[in-house]
């Protein structure tokens, strides 16, 4: 019995994991915590929605810069009118991401940092992309321009505008032959 | 002891509301420069040591000599600088607000407003940017929707200036709740 007692002691001896080796198991807890520490980071709500929205508008403003269409006609045959509706819708998505986004940003609660940062900057570029875009296409139209209303009757004010014409022409010739005489 | 909230909401008030003399357009009656330099005067005013107050000061007194030429341009009518002055003062004037909050912030630490000086914080900056990304993409949407999109940028930017109000009565009745205790 007594041999085997030793030699099971023995063997006991030998385990390679008698005394935990404190340094190794520091260590080891140490880049567990760090690998922690990065998983909580890296999968937030908050780099989910920023990289696409910044993506978005940095691609916006390099294809303006760039001076270019968005030539997307070729690959899907699209039409004039359905050109200026993608432009629209564009606009559109992306005017309600970055509204959502800096919705997000100060509704978290967040008063300082790259995201309250980022708000300023993206919102700066959105309006200076929209200038240049305008003037890349050349808009004639004032910004106050009234838009169509069934209501409104066109065809009787541009009636009106033919008869003041027609007077002030009359006026004109007038003067003019008073002048001559 | 003056009251430097008194300051900073006329300073809101003159930058965001334009009376227009006669009803002519680009004569505006309540300048901004002129509230510029109420908030620069309502910052001086503020009872804190911190750096803040000294950037949003100077920050205010390089808005007023801006705006000043923005403003001297409309009234002279050359339009050198048209609309893209106008916008970018405006996108200026809440970068400056969001020091200004900063400001107010610290200086309500531990004190019973700083509840109400958080959320008229989210709410003021998210609205006022939102309109302004709202105004700003209304150049180049449709021209029959584009109206109504620069009227949903004006109304938030309204409602900012009403939370903005809410949050200056509750101020004015803190400031002279403590002016009297600390009179007693």
């Amino acid at each position: 019995m007594e041999e085997r007692d030793d030699e099971l002691f023995d063997a006991l001896k030998k385990r390679p994991d008698k005394d935990p080796d404190i340094d190794f198991s520091n260590q080891l807890r140490r880049e567990l915590q760090k690998s922690h520490i990065k998983k909580t980071k890296w999968f937030t709500v908050a780099t989910i929605l920023t990289i696409p929205v910044t993506l978005a508008a940095l691609l916006f403003v390099f294809v303006i810069g760039a001076g270019q269409s968005f030539e997307l006609n070729n690959a899907a045959q699209l039409s004039i009118n359905q050109e200026k509706n993608l432009t629209n819708i564009l606009c559109i998505f992306l005017m309600s991401t970055l509204s959502l986004f800096i919705l997000f940003v100060y509704f978290k609660g967040l008063t300082r940092g790259k995201l309250v940062y980022m708000t300023f900057a993206l919102s700066f570029l959105a309006w200076v992309g929209n200038l240049v875009f305008a003037e890349n296409q050349n808009v004639d139209e004032s910004i106050m321009k009234p838009s169509y209303s069934e209501s409104y009757d066109y065809t009787i004010k541009q009636y009106n505008i033919d008869e003041i014409q027609q007077e002030h022409d009359h006026y004109f010739v007038k003067t003019i032959e008073r002048g001559k005489k | 002891m003056k009251n430097p909230y008194d300051y900073l909401f006329n300073g809101v008030g003159f930058v965001f509301i334009d009376l227009l003399f006669l009803g002519k357009a680009d004569t505006d009656i309540l300048p901004d420069f002129i509230g510029y330099l109420f908030f620069a005067y309502g910052i001086h005013l503020l009872p804190s040591f911190h750096n803040l107050k000294r950037w949003s000061k100077n920050f205010a007194i390089i808005l007023v000599v801006l705006s000043f030429f923005v403003e001297l341009d409309r009234w002279l009518g050359y339009r050198i600088l048209g609309d893209i002055g106008v916008q970018f003062m405006q996108f200026l004037f809440i970068v400056f607000m969001y020091v200004v909050f900063q400001l107010l912030l610290h200086i309500h630490k531990n004190k019973p407003l700083e509840a109400k000086t958080f959320r008229t914080y989210q709410k003021f900056m998210a609205f006022m940017l939102c309109g302004f990304v709202i105004q700003s993409f209304s150049i180049n949407v449709n021209a029959s929707m584009r109206e109504n999109v620069h009227f949903i940028g004006s109304a938030l930017q309204l409602l900012a200036f009403l939370f903005f109000l809410f949050y200056f009565r509750a101020c004015h009745k803190y400031y002279k709740k403590t002016k009297v205790h600390s009179l007693e």
